[in-house]
């Protein structure tokens, strides 16, 4: 039986499972048990979201995705570049898994189509007499005005692709992967088309001389 | 202010210029910037992609946060001890 190694270098955790046997059991088990301290760590004390769930819950969550973090960094071994500590880009690996298992979780009833159906999430005409501080009729027709230009801007401006994606990222805050997997599509594919909407949405305000400072002022006002 | 208008508006404004880094670009870096972190580096001023990237990308920023987090209570002995004490095994928290 090999004996419990306490640390090892790049070289020795690469061997280690790569190798067979006693050794390669022992390394597996260490660098599981490593990703699960990290992992339970970050699930008890950085996630309000999960604060109903008991230790031995979490314990049991941060085990499974730990022994699913252990097998993509097998999967793995060949890109590991040595530019880190091997330890450290293990963690990076487990973070990935670890995040993307709470999205599907939290997001596992999403339906892109649901949520596009709550309609037109602009705000309605500026009613001047509404707020703390009433508008003066010009800018209440200023606001409306502006408000007619967004409105048209996410209607001509973008693909309806483009205003589906980015209405669920940027409204809702639904996760890029749930709205990839909706989409048929991958998360960095989907990143570069929000980007793209983001880009030709500012490029459109900024020729109709709307700032961020402008709008964020002009329906800040209450 | 209406939260979605304003969510919308800053989402357009603060998204970043072209040639900048990807998710994937991102990710597979992220294990590199614990050494510059860990030494108190600014990665905005180091690798001004990456904070870019990380500054436009609500995912990768989670992740990223994530990381660092469990990186510094790895490298304070923080993952060893037991949970907090208002975690107990058999009860869950009020």
């Amino acid at each position: 039986m090999a004996e419990r190694v306490l640390d090892r270098t790049n070289e020795e955790w690469l061997a280690a499972l790569r190798g067979e046997g006693d050794a390669q059991a022992l390394a597996l088990n260490d660098l599981k048990e490593r990703l699960q301290r990290g992992i339970f760590y970050y699930l008890s004390r950085e996630r309000s979201d999960l604060s109903d769930l008991s230790s031995n819950e979490l314990q049991q969550m941060a085990a499974d995705m730990s022994q699913d973090a252990t097998l993509r960094v097998l999967e793995n071994l060949d890109s590991f570049r040595g530019d880190s500590m091997f330890t450290t880009w293990a963690t990076r690996i487990a973070v990935r898994v670890a995040i993307s298992d709470l999205r599907r979780a939290r997001y596992k009833d999403f339906s892109l189509d649901d949520i596009m159906a709550d309609g037109d999430f602009l705000p309605a005409s500026a009613n001047p007499l509404m707020g703390e501080r009433p508008l003066s009729p010009e800018r209440a027709t200023e606001r409306d005005e502006v408000l007619g230009k967004i409105r048209a801007a996410l209607g001509d401006v973008l693909t309806d692709r483009q205003f589906r994606a980015l209405y669920a990222y940027a409204v809702q805050g639904i996760s890029l992967d749930v709205i990839a997997n909706d989409l048929n599509t991958n998360r960095n594919a989907l990143y570069k088309l929000i980007h793209d909407a983001r880009r030709k949405l500012r490029t459109y305000f900024e020729s109709q001389g709307l700032s961020m400072d402008y709008l964020i002022n002009l329906f800040g006002e209450t | 202010m209406d939260a979605k208008l304003r969510q919308i508006i800053e989402m357009i404004f603060t998204t970043h210029e072209e040639g900048m880094i990807d998710c994937p670009t991102c990710h597979e870096n992220l294990h590199t910037l614990w050494a510059l972190v860990e030494n108190g580096a600014d990665i905005s001023e180091i690798v001004p992609a990456m904070a870019a990237h990380l500054a436009c990308c609500r995912e990768c920023q989670e992740e990223y946060e994530a990381f660092i987090c469990i990186m510094r209570a790895e490298q304070q002995g923080l993952t060893n001890m037991p949970p907090l004490n208002n975690r107990t095994p058999d009860t869950k928290e009020a």
